[in-house]
This record gives C-alpha cells, structure tokens and sequence, in this order.
C-alpha cells in the first residue's frame, strides 16, 4: 500500500461530559478512498471538522504527508492540500456556479489588484474545467439558488476540487440525492481516484463498497473496526454494533 | 453573520437596454442642478444636494461593510464625526498657527485635512472593528453601537475642542485655485468626491476582494473551507467602510464649517444605514439613491410638519416589513432575493 | 469607607434598574431570535405613564400600576403588530423596523407631553433618609433596589422552576417540540414579550423620581443595557445580573472616585476634565477588555 498521505494519531475531543472523539487514530493511503461508516452521532462530521481545523481537538495529532497541522489555521490547512465538502451544501447561493468555483481559484492566488477576475478568460477556462470535471459541465452561468439539489452536491466537489487538495474529506456526499444522482456522483468519485486521496465519510453502503480500499467504523467516537470491504463484513463486533441492525 | 440581500453586482439581470443609461442620466440632472436652482432662484437647493452628495459618500461607504460584507453597523456615525473631528481640529490650529498636541502642525489644505480624516478613520475603524468582529450577529450590532456611543461621550467631554458645543471654524479649507466659499464650487468638489469614491467602490466590488467578501456574506463556512480566512477580509471591508465614512464627515465638517458631537449621535448611524437599504444595499449606485430619498424625504416632511419624524418612523417600519432589494434594484426583472 | 460603601449601593441600585431592562432584552433575544431596539421605548413610556399619573392625581401609589399597564400593553401591542412579522426576518430589517417604532414613539412623546422633561416627586412615604450606621441613605433608593432584587429573585424563579419558564427555555431551542405539546408559539412569544416590556416599564417607573423623565431617555439607557448583554452574554438572564452589576459599579465607581485620584497627579480642572471623559467612557472600555478575553461574554447562554 502507498504511504500515509494523511495522519490522524490519537485524536480525542470532548463536549461536556459527551467523548465525541475517543483516541481514534486512523490514516489514509496517497491514492487510496478510506471510508467511514458508523452510526449517526458517532463523532464523524466532528471528526471532519477537527482535521479541517474548525473544531480543536483536546488531545492527538494530525499530519499531512509527514507535516503536524495541529497547530495551523484552517486556512494553512487548506494551502497545504486539505479540502471538504459538507453534508449540507455550503455553497454561495448567490453566485452563479463558476464563481463558486472562481472563489476556490482565488482564495490562495494572487491577481492584479482591482481588475476584475470574472472578466479573465483563463482563470474562467479553468473553473469551467472543475466543472465538467463534476459532471456539471455547460452550468456555470446557473445562479446557485436554482440548481438542484444533486447539482448542488456535485458543485461542492468542483469547489474542493479547485483548492488542488491531496486529501478531499467527504461528508456524506451521497445525503439527499435520489438513485441516478447517487450513480453519477459514484462515477465522479471513482474517476477521481488515484487523483486524490479520499476520507469518505458516507452511510450510503452500496456507494462504500462500490468506492472505498479501506473501511474503517466508528462507534460513539472509538474506531471498532478497520479493514477491506470483506473484512469489515464479516468482523462480529461490527456485526453486532452497527450492520447487524441493518441487516436484521 | 446576517446573510443581507445584497446580491452579486455581476448577476446577469435581465434589464431593459434604457438601465444602463440611467447613471448618466444621473449625472446629467446633478450637473444641471446648480443652474437650474440659480436660474429659479433657489440657490437653497444647492446647500442641500451638496448635504445629499455628502451623505451619498457615506451611504456608499457603509455600503461595503453592509451590502458587500453583510456586516450590520450600527456604529457607523463614530467614523464620521471622527471624520468630521479630525477636520475641525486640525483647521483650527491651521487657523490659529498653533501646532495640536504641540507638534503636528494644523492644516487648512482641503486635500490634507481629507486624507488625514480617511486615516484617521481608518484607525478607529481598525480598533472597533478589530474588538467587534471577534463576535457576529446581534452581538456586533450591539457592540458597534455601544463603541459610538463612547466616542460621542468623549466629544461631548473634550473641553478643548468645543465639547457639547460643537467647534466652529472661520472658513472653509481651500484647495488652490478654487473658491471653496462660493458654494456652487464646493457642489462640484464633493460630486467629483462622490464620484472618485463611487469609481473606487465599483472597482473593489468587482475584484477578487469583492468577490470573496460577497462569498463570505453568503456563506462563511464555505469560504473557510477553501482556505479564506474570513475574519481578516470581513475587518478589512470594515477599515475600509469607515475611511469612506470617515470622508463623508470630513466634507461634511467642511461644508458646514461646523463640527459637533451631534454628527456620532446613534440616530445618525441608524439614517446611514436606512439610505443603504433603502436604496439597495450590494448595489453601486443604491446608496447614492437611498441617502438623496431619505433626505429629500426628510426635508418635504419637515417642511410640512415640525413632527415629521412621526410619520418617518411608521414609513421605515414599513420599508423594513415589505420593501426588498432597494430602489436601485426597482425595474429588473431578476428574482426576489 | 463610608463613602465606598455608599457609591456601592449607588452602584447595585443602577445595576438593577439595569437589569430589568437587559433581562426583558435578552429573554426576548433568547427565545424569539429578535433584537429589539424599542426596548428603551418601553421603558420609556412606562416612565411617561407613571410621571402623567403621578401628576394628575398626586398619588405614586396609582402611578405604579399605570406605568406597568401602559408599558406590558404597548410592548403587545408592537409584539402582535410588528414584532411578530420579525421572528424569521435577519437582523437588518429587524434593526430598523425597531430603529422606526423609537422614531416614532418618541416623536409620539413629544407630541403629547412636549420637549421639556417631567419631574417627578418622591413619594413622601418614602422620602427621607435611612440610618444605616456608617452613613445614611435615601430610602427611595433602598426601596428600588429591595424591588430590583425581589424581581431578579422571581424572575430566575419563574424561569427555572414553572411550566411558563420550561415553555421559555424549550421554546428557544426546540420550537417545534414546545407546538407539538399544543402550546400556541404565538401566544408564548406575545407573553414574553409583555413580560419584558413590563419589566422594563417598572424601571422606567421607579427612574421617574430619580432622573428626569424626557424624550431620549430610553436610547440611552438601551445602549448601556447593550454594554450589559455583551458583558453578561447575549440570552443568559443570569449573565445579564452580573454584566447589570458589573456595568452599575463600575460606571458609578468612576464617576465618584476619578477626579479625586486624579487631582492628585494634576490641576483641579484638567483633573475633572479628563475624569469626565474617561468615566463616561468607562463601561464601554470594560466591554472591550471583556471582548478581548471572552468575546462570548462573561457568563455565555449555551456552552
């Protein structure tokens, strides 16, 4: 297997008397997609939030390709190759999508002050390339607040995309879409690999077994479980913590 | 932080052809507008279009924090009687040829005295923005609101400079080759102001600046996710706001001869930002309409009843209930925000 | 000695006509989502209303009740007119929907009562000094704040330990819950609102005999009761007693004490000048250390 692209050793984080994260420690491969599964509440958009550097975790640390982030802003986080999408889509509503992505482009270059960057035909060539890339090729023009929900989804990925990120962290990217959605989105996902490392956090198992190297189970905040789709199939603690209740 | 409506100033609208002549035909009517008051022997009117450009300055100037950045102020009037201070200090020991402080020496040099009222604005605004961005929401409206109100207090306190009274000054700055005392004069120096300012906004609406600072007001979580840090553009938008304002109350003081604490008064902060959403708050030239409606509104009603503020009030609750996206936005076919 | 523990009691008595207002304030902030301006409207018109009474008929005795009636009805009457159609609305259009109602109420005042302020006796029965040892006090003054704390005391009762003040504190987090028990959300939040305006209207009732009453005087203390809540932390009654305390002491303590110490380093009237201006800076300068340390506030509601 490739090297460790990302790092997170011993992590924990505590909300009052509630342990969301419980010493978990886990890696992801440089061009590997590691899923996370478990159930609701079991610390995973926490997790997220916590690499990203929006929550700070009490204990543990986080590298990326060798390098300790716990102690970098989020936006360093960012500069160094880490990108998210959320469950919910945090998109600029106003905005029409190229400039969604055109506010990725920007956030870390540099541009001659006071020209306008919408009126620059590389750098819209290029967010159009992020776009074709997540299915939404010939959309840029569409204001936010009219695209669908899917749309939506997939616009996030050309935002994080456009970031140039060595790990994406994906919350739940399958929430919400209907079947033909989910298919594209997989699609997405899958010709992205080898691109881009992936965290994957998803409870939609077709698309997990379909996308993930690696699976990995959280259950109220501790990691219970790590290992191929087979192995995380057949292992009992998980059977009996988490797809046990499924499959009943 | 509030998502206010201001929208993207590069939307595709679908508006008629005529919109795009409408800011020339703007300019046209204010060219005109000193002629035409002279020729019917209103010269009264001049006064009170040079009040209304002033305010204009403001308006836009608040603006960027509130239509561009989604940042609510409520303090804004601090950066224009600071503005307007900065003016009158340094005219009165230009006049009296006694350094302030004991060695910065004062100035009657009407582009001096301006540029130093921007940074000293600038500076306020930096502080009180630096304290107030550390919280959002209602929070900031409060605070921003409170830190005005100190600085009122500490003008109404400062002795030396008039205090309560206000600080008067014998005449007004000079620009060389200008007679700033002839007033059609001083109309044409504060439309050309107004229009460098409205230049200089436009260009930073549509920079990259403006663009991830419309981001951060829609979503601040989105843009921290890609590497933004919010909290640094947000307190620019902010410094910049106030240096804008902080010109308006140094034209101000200017036009007037006239400083008081009165100019920081909370009621003043509050009429700013009615001309911003009033006239389209994210707009270019919605702040300019907003602060010429108020005041026009404003000096028909005082005209017409000494309590015209008992009609105002009702009027603005109504604007807030059903009035969306400003006059600037009146027209376009695009939808609701 | 004596006169440190005066200005203290000076302090708390500010203080808890502070909190009044910054309770109703912040319960309404807490439960609705709404920053309400016209609070010190409120406040004023139960002052208003008390100072007509107490005039018209020469007993304060039936001043109380008017100030708090006139006060509770008007603030339902702008919940059930105005406020209402704020709850989903941001923070802008609720600034100045309540930014034109203070316009209004206040061109209102003027209209009825005119631009000179209203005084208003001290009621004779509790005129006069008390012997507290050390140094007497007004009884007046004694009197608002044994009225202040019993309010705080029923208040933080009615919150923790009744079937209203259960509704109160699930109704802001859980307003769907609080309708699925049959409650009417509307009715609740009109409730809420009458109760901080009445609570409001009793400081501006007690603070008629004290200051004069007159048209601006609700903004200014509203801005002090913002000073208040970010100093207690936005939507937390209990924040907003120590941030009232907090802001009363401080604010009083500076106005007595500065130009005394100060005068010991310079001239009399630059003393006085410069003492002047900081202590009517004061409170606002604790706001900003307390932004810089704990910009949530010394006691935040959640967290």
């Amino acid at each position: 297997m490739s090297p460790p692209v990302l790092q997170i050793e011993a992590l924990s984080k505590r909300f009052g008397g509630l342990l969301v994260t419980d010493d978990v420690t886990l890696d992801v491969g440089a061009a590997e997609i590691h899923a996370l599964i478990g159930p609701n509440g079991a610390g995973k958009s926490t997790l997220i939030g916590q690499v990203m550097g929006e929550i700070e975790p009490d204990s543990g640390t986080i590298l990326l390709e060798g390098q300790d982030l716990s102690r970098l802003s989020q936006a360093s986080r960012v500069r160094r190759g880490l990108a998210r999408t959320f469950q919910v889509p945090e998109v600029l509503g106003e905005y029409g999508a190229r400039d969604n992505v055109l506010a990725a482009l920007l956030a870390h270059r540099r541009t001659r002050p006071l020209v306008n960057p919408r009126h620059d035909r590389a750098l819209a060539e290029e967010a159009d390339g992020f776009l074709l890339r997540a299915g939404l090729a010939g959309r840029g023009d569409v204001r936010v607040a009219d695209l669908a929900h899917g749309e939506r989804k997939l616009l996030e990925l050309a935002v994080a995309l456009a970031t140039m990120p060595r790990v994406l962290l994906l919350d739940e990217p399958m929430a919400g879409l209907g079947p033909g959605e989910s298919a594209q989105m997989i699609e997405v996902l899958r010709s992205l690999r080898g691109e881009v490392a992936m965290l994957l956090v998803e409870h939609d198992m077709n698309a997990v077994f379909a996308l993930a190297d690696r699976i990995s189970v959280l259950v109220y905040g501790r990691v219970i479980a790590c290992g191929s789709a087979e192995d995380i199939q057949r292992d009992p603690v998980v059977r009996s913590a988490y797809l046990g209740t499924e499959e009943a | 932080m509030d998502k206010a409506r201001g929208s993207d100033p590069m939307k595709k609208s679908g508006s008629p052809r005529w919109r795009g002549f409408l800011p020339l035909v703007g300019l046209v009517l204010l060219v005109a507008l000193p002629f035409a008051a002279q020729a019917f022997g209103q010269s009264a009117l001049t006064s009170l279009a040079t009040r209304m450009l002033i305010l204009a300055i403001a308006a836009s100037a608040l603006n960027i924090a509130l239509g561009l950045g989604g940042l609510v102020s409520f303090g804004h009037a601090a950066f224009y009687g600071v503005g307007a201070y900065a003016v009158g200090i340094l005219t009165t020991h230009g006049a009296s040829g006694m350094p302030f402080l004991g060695f910065v020496p004062g100035s009657e040099h009407l582009a001096v005295n301006l540029l130093v009222a921007m940074s000293v604005s600038g500076i306020v605004a930096g502080l009180i923005g630096a304290l107030a961005l550390r919280t959002s929401g209602v929070p900031f409206i409060m605070i921003t609101l409170a830190f005005a109100q100190m600085l009122f207090f500490f003008f109404v306190a400062l002795k030396a400079y008039g205090g309560d009274d206000g600080l008067s000054m014998r005449r007004r700055n000079a620009l060389p080759g200008l007679n700033m005392r002839d007033d059609v004069t001083f109309y044409f120096t504060s439309l050309t102001i107004l229009l460098a300012w409205l230049g200089v906004s436009a260009r930073l609406f549509h920079s990259r600046f403006g663009l991830l600072l419309g981001g951060i007001r829609q979503s601040e979580r989105r843009m921290q996710a890609i590497g933004v840090p919010t909290v640094r553009y947000r307190w620019l938008a902010f410094v910049l706001s106030g240096v804008g304002t902080g010109l308006a109350g140094g034209l101000m003081a200017v036009f007037g001869r006239f400083v008081s604490p009165d100019m920081m008064h909370w009621t003043q902060s509050g009429e700013l930002l009615i001309m911003v959403v009033l006239g389209g708050a994210g707009t270019i030239f919605g702040p300019v309409l907003g602060a010429f409606a108020l005041i026009g509104l404003e000096t028909l009603l005082a005209g017409w009843t000494e309590h015209w503020q008992i009609i105002l009030g009702p009027a603005l609750v109504l604007m807030a209930l059903t009035f969306r996206g400003g006059l600037a936005r009146l027209g376009r076919s695009e939808q609701g925000p | 000695m004596a006169l440190l523990l005066e200005q203290m009691l000076n302090g708390v008595q500010l203080g808890v006509m502070l909190f009044l207002l910054a309770a109703g304030l912040t319960l309404i902030f807490g439960i609705m989502g709404v920053i309400n301006l016209a609070h010190g409207s409120l406040y004023m018109v139960g002052a208003y209303a008390a100072a007509f009474v107490a005039q018209a008929t020469g007993s304060f005795l039936l001043a109380i009740p008017a100030g708090l009636a006139a006060a509770a009805l008007v603030g339902m009457t702008i919940e059930f007119t105005v406020v209402r159609r704020l709850y989903a609305r941001d923070h802008l259009d609720q600034v100045l929907a309540t930014f034109g109602l203070i316009l209004f109420f206040n061109q209102l005042v003027v209209l009825m009562f005119g631009r000179q302020p209203m005084f208003v006796q001290i009621p004779p029965a509790f005129a006069g000094a008390i012997d507290l040892g050390l140094f007497s006090y007004p009884v007046y003054r004694l009197c608002i704040i044994a009225v202040g704390l019993a309010t705080a005391g029923a208040l933080f009762w009615l919150i923790q330990r009744t079937r209203l003040g259960m509704l109160v504190r699930a109704g802001a987090t859980h307003r769907d819950m609080v309708q699925a028990l049959g409650v009417d959300v509307r009715l609740l939040y009109t409730v809420v609102f009458g109760l901080g305006a009445l609570l409001a209207g009793l400081a501006g009732l007690m603070s008629g005999p004290l200051l004069s009453v007159q048209v601006g005087m609700g903004e200014q203390i509203l801005i002090l009761t913002f000073v208040v809540v970010v100093i207690g932390g936005l939507g937390s009654v209990s924040g907003a007693f120590a941030g009232a305390l907090l802001v009363g002491i401080v604010d009083t303590s500076l106005r007595a004490f500065l130009p005394g110490l100060l005068r010991g380093i310079m001239t009399g009237s630059e003393a006085d000048a410069l003492a002047g201006g900081i202590s009517a800076m004061g409170v606002y300068l604790l706001m900003a250390i307390v932004l810089l340390v704990r910009p949530k506030g010394l006691f935040p509601a959640h967290g």
